[in-house]
């Protein structure tokens, strides 16, 4: 399982939420490079139709690929009331095989996108991990060298962190305390929840930008 | 990772496996002075593609397996012969699998029994039975030589081992013999130093060989 939001901000004030964000965790920031496909099965294979993720990370040395399947988000009031989407998710890293493995299983690639930004890793009530990408289309199949954003000016922040069954609830809490430290540079909310920028942005960035995140927002 | 040869027995034409036969390999494993160390277990576990329509279910591959080693249980292989593929993922990929309902495991294989030092050399020996069962399918043995890594290096000494073995168990008329087949680890992208995916490989051939002897038992049979 996991929990998740999401929120966009423009990229000229990327540099100001990495600030924060290092200020925040007490880590640095690491590059993010990740090739990601999305398969789906075809026609006739399955009862249901199903949908895999092959994860390319193309920092490390040599490429590490992890196949991720995301499950249904919790439902009900109770989930209703909370601000964080809660989900399952279940994660294997694979061998460089894999997408040839899928293709042979009988799953198309259905869409293909590369995330380049930063990501921050730390722990704060709950594991949690905080990206900050442009999400970029290949003119080419596969073609990683050769990609451009899909929305030029804007990035994608997204705050994960691992949950189960029993600690679901504190994670939530950590994951909605943090995000309020976020506020004024950008709104987190569910993925599938669309919000804009933030107005006070500019003027939150502009405030760490100038004394390096020293004075409190 | 030391390199390991896998054998199955393989039962002279009118006669099958039995755990006769068992016993007196491992039997033969002491009196060469084997030094027992413990048990083992390995794992193979058979996909079959959820089609909708039962005429599209021969589209998708038929000999798609899972593996567990016991050497490595936070690990899974999946393994499909026919078009050369081997992955290695985390144990995790087994839920993966499960959430996506394209493919169910219904029938599974328990490789067990035995493991022994002989020198440089470590000897398991195992029966073959589907899970849940305990009917005897099949008895396989695992050759590994500690020293050597490279699959090319080894061939000889391998060789020379395998035939002291043949000839020990000989002594013991016993209905069949063990059967060394090498894959084509090239064809499946293996290097010449020996891994885990090297095993999960020898494994999935194994399993295709003794299915194969047993579907031409019965039909010799019938």
């Amino acid at each position: 399982m996991e929990c998740v939001v999401q929120g966009i901000i423009e990229t000229k004030h990327v540099e100001a939420l990495e600030i924060l964000l290092q200020g925040l965790s007490g880590v640095h920031r690491e590059s993010l490079r990740i090739h990601e496909l999305c398969l789906k099965s075809v026609p006739n294979l399955g009862l249901v139709s199903s949908e895999v993720r092959l994860l390319c990370d193309l920092e490390q040395p040599e490429p590490a690929w992890t196949v991720r399947h995301i499950g249904g988000a919790m439902r009900g009031a109770g989930a209703e009331q909370i601000s964080v989407l809660v989900r399952t998710m279940a994660e294997s890293k694979v061998s460089k095989n894999a997408l040839r493995l899928f293709y042979a299983l009988g799953y198309k690639l259905d869409h293909e996108l590369l995330r380049v930004g930063s990501a921050f890793h730390f722990q704060r009530g709950a594991q949690i991990t905080v990206t900050v990408s442009s999400i970029n289309k290949m003119l080419k199949l596969h073609a990683t060298d050769d990609a451009v954003p899909v929305t030029p000016g804007i990035q994608l922040v997204e705050v994960t962190a691992p949950a189960s069954s029993e600690n679901y609830t504190e994670v939530v809490a950590a994951v909605s305390s943090f995000c309020e430290y976020l506020a004024p540079l950008l709104h987190l909310s569910k993925p599938g929840v669309s919000t804009g920028v933030v107005p006070t942005a500019a003027a939150a960035a502009a405030s760490l930008m100038s004394d390096g995140g020293g004075t409190a927002l | 990772m030391p390199i390991k040869w896998i054998l199955h027995w393989q039962p002279n034409p009118g006669t099958t496996v039995n755990s006769q036969i068992l016993s007196e390999v491992s039997q033969c494993a002491e009196s060469i002075n084997g030094v027992k160390e413990g048990r083992w277990k390995s794992t193979l576990s058979f996909y079959k593609a959820m089609a909708r329509e039962q005429t599209i279910a021969n589209d998708f591959p038929r000999d798609f397996v899972g593996i567990s080693l016991a050497e490595q249980p936070n690990k899974y292989f999946l393994v499909i012969r026919g078009q050369r593929l081997v992955v290695e993922a985390e144990s995790s990929i087994q839920m993966i699998m499960e959430k996506l309902q394209s493919y169910k495991t219904r029938v599974a294989l328990n490789f067990e029994g035995n493991q022994y030092q002989l020198g440089d050399f470590q000897l398991r020996v195992g029966k073959v039975v589907p899970m849940h069962s305990e009917s005897l399918r099949g008895i396989v043995m695992e050759m590994e030589y500690l020293p050597i890594s490279s699959w090319e290096k080894s061939h000889q000494i391998m060789g020379e081992f395998f035939d002291l073995w043949q000839e020990s168990l000989s002594k013991r008329s016993l209905p069949g013999h063990f059967v060394h087949i090498e894959p084509n680890f090239a064809e499946y992208g293996l290097a010449d130093q020996y891994s885990l995916q090297h095993t999960a490989v020898q494994y999935a051939s194994i399993t295709a060989q003794m299915i194969a002897t047993s579907q031409s038992v019965q039909a010799t049979r019938n």
